[in-house]
């Protein structure tokens, strides 16, 4: 086991491969469970996970877990009670399997300041752990974006609802635009997205109106914001699809990406509906997790633990 | 009548001075001229052409753009479009001085300094004096050049007003001020076209087509023609009706088009792949409200999304 600081770094914010962000535009896609799914799995498979809220303004991972109200959670980190985020991670009934609460004591974490959001990454980067999974809050405030791109290993979960759909695509935009952004902060176009600073000119809506106005704007930003979309990765799950035409929604998603964004977003996996997910969080027994081994659902995550296992083992040896 | 003369008139009508200009000569019926006819002769003299650019540039100086623009309008529907007139228009492309408007800007006005295009918006909108509306509202895209005081009149008991209505809204030829110049668009949306005359009793009627590109004056299409009824050669210059839905919307709208070019490719497995260019006929202000949120900046990624989500539905 290693900090997942150490590994292999990564471009943006100096987390390593191992650190993983789940997000979803819309809330109720199943994502939470799809986090707390996974880590069990990968827990199963020998891996050391460490599961974070990272519902800055909505922490209720813990209640899934079946912990009405956490021993310690990330208010101990912020408040400097403690150094280190290792201080306050819970055991879980899940074998491997540690949880780092969400915050409830201070109302403005749910907008952190930049001294904050850089305590809580520091703070991950440190944290030794083969697998840190960030369950993100729904929306796509600034502060959810920024904790998704600081991941190297984005994942977008949506279910095949149109509004689902919607909101997972305009995730996704948000998070191409918050990413382009970053790379045009010290050039006149630093206001590139920012509608009230575009007052006369709308913002570009998609990769060619942004290198268009790159290459106008700020020529020498030109290669950092090429690179920028280029090194953009997103997986996708749809969770909770019912039939053949659900499962392709995520094919959708892909496609209009590539097209209108030029960015790569790949399918992780599809997560069939059933009922055993749904029924663990409504009863939120912490040790029936895993008993119905005739769940699809439980069994896609499998796959999809399974598959996360194999690429990052392919990416390790590579590095 | 001098051919100077009607200058005068077309002047004192497009500044609302209905007592010396044609309203008069409607006065005593019941009817409102639709559109309200500018004087008719017009015959263009190098002295009338004076006249205009003289009225023309003191109308811009004045800050009073679209006045300008409706003179250039009602002459080159008189007198066709010229170099003249192209010149005069040119001078108002350029022009940008926003402190001296009074009103929209031509760039905001015209959405792009590219004079084909202008001209475009200049020969289709209607330009046309009309009752002034009890709710006080004259809708989207709709200008008042002038509103005009006749209390004399008991047939306009709110007056009239001299409105330049658009009917071309559609990025690339009309935009409101802060929107992008989008031009024909590549799309991959389902419709239908509807046959008549000639190519109905060869037993097309109606078929389903994939519009491929669009614009607010024509659309490419392809269809994949399963049992080889529609053949190139005598499609072209057929006219027909486009009847699309755009996702989201619940009605259907159509246009009229002629058949421009069609091409057939080799027979696929799926059958002859046909690919049509349909010129749009008259297109109605809800067809082009339409157009133009498929081609509007900006959403063209959501509209496209929701055409996958639609077409596998329908599959």
């Amino acid at each position: 086991m290693e900090p997942v600081g150490v590994g292999q770094q990564s471009v943006i914010g100096g987390l390593s491969t191992q650190t993983c962000a789940i997000a979803g535009g819309k809330g109720g896609v199943g994502k939470s469970l799809v986090s707390v799914s996974l880590a069990y799995w990968l827990g199963r498979l020998k891996k050391d996970v460490v599961l974070m809220d990272g519902d800055l303004g909505g922490a209720n991972l813990h209640t899934m877990l079946g912990m009405r109200i956490p021993k310690r959670n990330l208010d101990d980190f912020i408040l400097k009670r403690v150094d280190s985020l290792e201080d306050i991670l819970l055991p879980t009934s899940m074998s491997n399997v540690r949880l780092l609460a969400g915050g409830s004591e201070i109302p403005a974490l749910a907008n952190p300041n930049f001294a904050q959001k850089s305590r809580i990454l520091r703070g991950m980067k440190r944290i030794s752990a083969d697998m840190l999974l960030v369950d993100l809050g729904a929306g796509a405030s600034l502060n959810t974006l920024d904790l998704f791109l600081a991941c190297p290993r984005k994942i977008v979960v949506m279910t095949p609802q149109p509004t689902s759909i919607q909101n997972a695509y305009g995730f996704i935009k948000s998070a191409f635009f918050r990413n382009v952004s970053r790379s045009l902060r010290q050039t006149p176009l630093k206001g590139l997205f920012d509608v009230s600073a575009r007052a006369d000119d709308p913002i570009p809506q998609s990769v060619e109106e942004v290198l268009q106005e790159v290459s106008v704007g700020a020529p020498e930003a030109l290669e950092d914001v090429r690179a920028s979309i280029e090194d953009l990765r997103i997986e996708l799950i749809v969770n909770m699809a019912r039939d053949a035409k659900e499962f392709r929604v995520g094919e959708m998603i892909r496609e209009v990406c590539m097209k209108f964004l030029g960015l790569q977003v790949h399918a992780l996996g599809t997560v069939p509906y059933d009922r055993t997910l749904e029924n663990w969080a409504k009863t939120m027994d912490k040790g029936s997790l895993g008993k119905d081994s005739g769940s699809e659902a439980l069994r896609a995550v499998y796959e999809i633990a399974y598959d996360i296992i194999g690429s990052e083992d392919r990416q390790r040896r590579a590095a | 009548m001098s051919s100077h003369h009607d200058m005068e008139r077309l002047g004192q009508a497009l500044q609302g001075n209905l007592d010396d200009a044609l309203l008069r000569e409607v006065k005593g019926t019941d009817e409102v001229p639709e559109p309200f006819e500018f004087p008719p002769h017009l015959v263009p003299d190098e002295r009338d052409f004076v006249w205009a650019r003289s009225k023309f540039r003191e109308w811009m100086a004045e800050g009073q753009f679209l006045l300008a623009l409706a003179l250039l309008k009602v002459l080159a529907a008189k007198w066709g479009i010229h170099s003249g007139l192209q010149a005069l228009l040119s001078e108002a492309l350029r022009f940008d001085d926003s402190e001296r408007s009074t009103e929209p800007l031509p760039r905001e006005f015209l959405g792009t300094a590219r004079s084909k295009i202008a001209w475009s918006v200049i020969e289709r909108d209607s330009l046309q004096f009309e009752p002034y509306p009890e709710s006080g509202e004259f809708g989207s895209r709709t200008w008042v050049l002038r509103e005009i005081d006749i209390s004399d009149d008991d047939r306009f008991p709110n007056g009239m007003v001299l409105v330049w209505r658009s009917t071309t809204g559609v990025a690339g030829t009309l935009r409101p001020a802060g929107q992008r110049k989008v031009g024909r668009r590549r799309l991959e949306l389902s419709a239908n076209l509807l046959f008549y005359g000639d190519t109905k009793s060869r037993g097309l009627s109606k078929i389903e087509v994939e519009v491929q590109d669009l614009s607010a004056s024509g659309a490419g299409v392809q269809v994949r023609d399963r049992f080889g009824r529609l053949v190139a050669e005598e499609v072209k210059g057929d006219r027909v009706r486009l009847e699309l839905r755009r996702p989201g919307a619940e009605q259907r709208v159509s246009v009229l088009a002629d058949i421009r070019w069609a091409e057939s490719s080799a027979d696929t497995e799926h059958g002859r792949v046909c690919k049509l260019g349909l010129q749009f006929i008259d297109p109605q202000p809800e067809f082009l409200r339409d157009v133009e949120e498929l081609l509007s900046p900006g959403k063209g990624d959501v509209q496209y999304l929701w055409s996958l989500w639609e077409s596998d539905n329908k599959a």
